[in-house]
C-alpha cells in the first residue's frame, strides 16, 4: 500500500472539523484511557470542552465512536483485524480457543473504562453556582445550585442527563441534529422535547417539570405507557410510576434564573429546605417555626442575609452554631 | 446535464462498450469466480463513471485494471478479515455468537476500521486494536510491542484521529 497519510480531511457528527480541533480531543481522549487523568486534568478537559462548540462537537463524536467500539470490542473483531493474527492463518484458531477464558475481560474493561465519564458529571455546578453552557446543536443549558448532567449525543438521539439538581433547557435547531429527539433522563424516567424551552428539577423522589414554550412528553421510568403531553404554561410531577399535572408555572419555577427564591404564602419549613439548596451546611427548622407562612422574593447571592432578613419579618430566632449549621426557631 | 456532463458520458459509454468484456476477463482470471468478477468489473466502471475527471485515455486497459487492482485488493482484504473473524466466532459459544444481520455490520464496520488504519505504522495500528478491542492497558501494549508507554499514547492519538475524525477515502 502507498497511500500517503497527509492532509486527510476530518469529520465530526457529520460536519468538517479543524484538524487541530481532532488532535486536541483525540489527545484528551487518549489521556483518559491512559488511565492516570488527574483531577486538575478533568477540569482542563472540562473547560476545554465549553471553550469553542467545535470542541464539544469533537468530544460528542468521540464519545459516539467510542461507544461503537465497544459494542464491537472482543477476540473475533481483533482477531479479524491484527495483522499479527491474520498472516498466520488457520493456525489461529486454536489459539483463539486457549483465549477462551478472557471472555470476561472486554465486559470487566468496557466499565473501568466508562468509569471516568460515569463518575465525573460533564458539567457539574457547585453550591450556590448557576452556570449557562450551549451543546454542540445550539441547545441552552443553565445548571442551577448543586447540579451535575451529562450530555450524550449518540444513537440519533440527544440525552442530557439529569444525575441531580435543576436545569432549564431552551433546546436548539442546528441542523445537522434536526432529526434527533430530544431528551431529558433522570433516574425517575424521562422528559422528551418537542421543540421547547422547559425546566427539569430532580428530588429525592419525584422530578418537577414546568414548561415554558412548545410540549413535552413525560415518560415515567416504570410505566412509559403513562405518559403525559404537557402543554405551554404547565407543570407536572412525575415519579418513577406515573405523572401528575401539577397546574399553571408558578414563579418559583423562574426565579432561580434571577438568581432568587419566590416564596408565595410558602411555610417557612419548605423555604428553609429551598434555601439551603443554596447554601453549604445544615438549616434546621424548629416545628412551631415551620408552620409560618412567608412571601417575597429574595436574593439568592448572599444567603446570610436571607436569614438575617427572616429574624426581622418573623417572630422567630436565628441562632449558629458554626456557619454550616444554622438553627430557626419560634421566638417564644 | 451541462455539456462537459454529457461530454464524460459518451466516453464512459465507448469505454464500457470497447473494455468491459475484457476486464470481466482479466478479473475473472485473477480471482476463479464468475459473480465476484462481474460485480468488480462493474464496480470499476462505476469509479470511472462517478470520478468528476473521467479522462481521455491513452492506455484506458492500464487505466481500468489500476482500478480494478486496488478493488481486487479490497476484495481480498474483506475476505480475509470475513474468514479471521468468522474462524474466531466458531470457537465461541453460541449464546455470545452475534445474529446474521449483526454480524453483517460488524464486517461493515471492521472493514472501515481496517481501511482508515491503513495510513499508520504497524504497531501503531496493533496498539490501537490491542487497547480498542482486547482492553489492554497502555503499559500491557508497550510491554508486547517492546516500546515505551509513551510511545503507545503517541500511536493512540495518531490512530484516534485517522480511525474516529478523518473521513473515509472512497478507494
Amino acid at each position: 500500500m502507498s497511500r500517503q497519510a497527509a492532509a486527510v480531511a476530518m469529520y465530526a457528527g457529520g460536519m468538517p472539523l479543524a484538524p487541530r480541533v481532532a488532535e486536541e480531543a483525540s489527545r484528551w481522549y487518549v489521556l483518559f484511557m491512559s488511565g492516570i487523568a488527574t483531577d486538575e486534568d478533568k477540569r482542563a478537559w472540562r473547560d476545554w470542552c465549553q471553550a469553542d462548540p467545535d470542541h464539544e462537537r469533537a468530544w460528542a463524536h468521540l464519545a459516539r465512536a467510542d461507544a461503537r467500539m465497544r459494542d464491537l470490542a472482543g477476540k473475533p473483531a481483533y482477531e479479524a483485524l491484527s495483522m499479527d493474527r491474520r498472516q498466520k492463518g488457520r493456525r489461529r484458531v486454536l489459539f483463539a480457543a486457549a483465549f477462551m477464558a478472557g471472555c470476561i475481560g472486554p465486559a470487566l474493561w468496557a466499565a473501568d473504562r466508562n468509569r471516568w465519564l460515569r463518575l465525573s458529571p460533564d458539567y457539574a455546578t457547585g453550591v450556590g453556582e448557576r452556570v449557562d453552557i450551549t451543546l454542540a446543536d445550539g441547545s441552552k443549558i443553565t445548571l442551577n445550585t448543586d447540579t451535575a448532567i451529562d450530555v450524550r449525543f449518540e444513537s440519533g438521539q440527544r440525552i442530557v442527563r439529569l444525575r441531580r439538581g435543576e436545569i432549564l433547557v431552551v433546546t436548539g435547531h442546528a441542523a445537522a441534529y434536526a432529526a434527533m429527539p430530544f431528551r431529558v433522563a433522570t433516574p425517575l424516567g424521562s422528559v422528551q422535547a418537542l421543540g421547547t424551552r422547559f425546566s427539569a428539577r430532580l428530588d429525592a423522589d419525584s422530578v418537577r417539570v414546568a414548561l415554558f414554550e412548545g410540549a413535552v412528553r413525560i415518560m415515567p421510568d416504570q410505566d412509559a405507557g403513562a405518559g403525559l403531553v404537557l402543554d405551554a404554561g404547565q407543570t407536572a410531577r412525575q415519579t418513577a410510576a406515573q405523572v401528575t399535572a401539577t397546574g399553571p408555572v408558578a414563579a418559583s419555577d423562574t426565579a432561580w434564573l434571577r438568581g432568587e427564591i419566590a416564596a408565595d404564602n410558602m411555610p417557612l419549613s419548605q423555604f428553609l429546605a429551598e434555601l439551603s439548596r443554596y447554601r453549604p451546611g445544615v438549616i434546621s427548622c424548629e416545628e412551631g417555626a415551620g408552620q409560618l407562612r412567608i412571601s417575597g422574593l429574595f436574593p439568592l447571592a448572599d444567603t446570610d442575609r436571607v436569614l438575617a432578613a427572616l429574624g426581622r419579618m418573623l417572630p422567630v430566632q436565628i441562632s449558629r452554631r458554626t456557619s454550616y449549621w444554622v438553627r430557626v426557631s419560634a421566638v417564644q | 446535464m451541462s455539456s462537459t456532463d454529457a461530454t464524460v458520458h459518451r466516453r464512459t459509454e465507448t469505454l464500457y462498450a470497447e473494455h468491459h468484456s475484457w476486464l470481466a476477463g482479466w478479473l475473472r482470471h485473477r480471482l476463479g469466480g464468475e459473480d465476484v468478477a462481474a460485480d468488480l468489473a462493474h464496480d470499476t466502471f462505476l469509479r470511472v463513471l462517478t470520478a468528476r475527471e473521467a479522462p481521455t485515455l491513452l492506455e484506458p486497459r492500464a487505466f481500468l485494471a489500476t482500478i480494478a487492482r486496488r478493488l481486487l485488493a479490497n476484495h481480498y482484504r474483506r475476505e480475509s478479515i470475513e474468514r479471521a473473524y468468522l474462524e474466531t466466532l466458531a470457537t465461541l459459544p453460541e449464546a455470545q455468537c452475534p445474529s446474521p444481520e449483526d454480524r453483517k455490520m460488524v464486517l461493515e464496520t471492521l472493514c472501515a476500521i481496517d481501511r482508515a488504519l491503513d495510513t499508520l505504522p504497524a504497531k501503531a495500528r496493533e496498539a490501537f486494536l490491542l487497547s480498542q478491542l482486547e482492553g489492554m492497558k497502555y503499559d500491557d501494549i508497550a510491554a508486547r510491542l517492546g516500546v515505551t508507554t509513551r510511545t503507545v499514547g503517541n500511536y493512540m492519538v495518531r490512530a484516534v484521529q485517522v480511525c474516529f475524525f478523518a473521513q473515509e477515502q472512497p478507494t
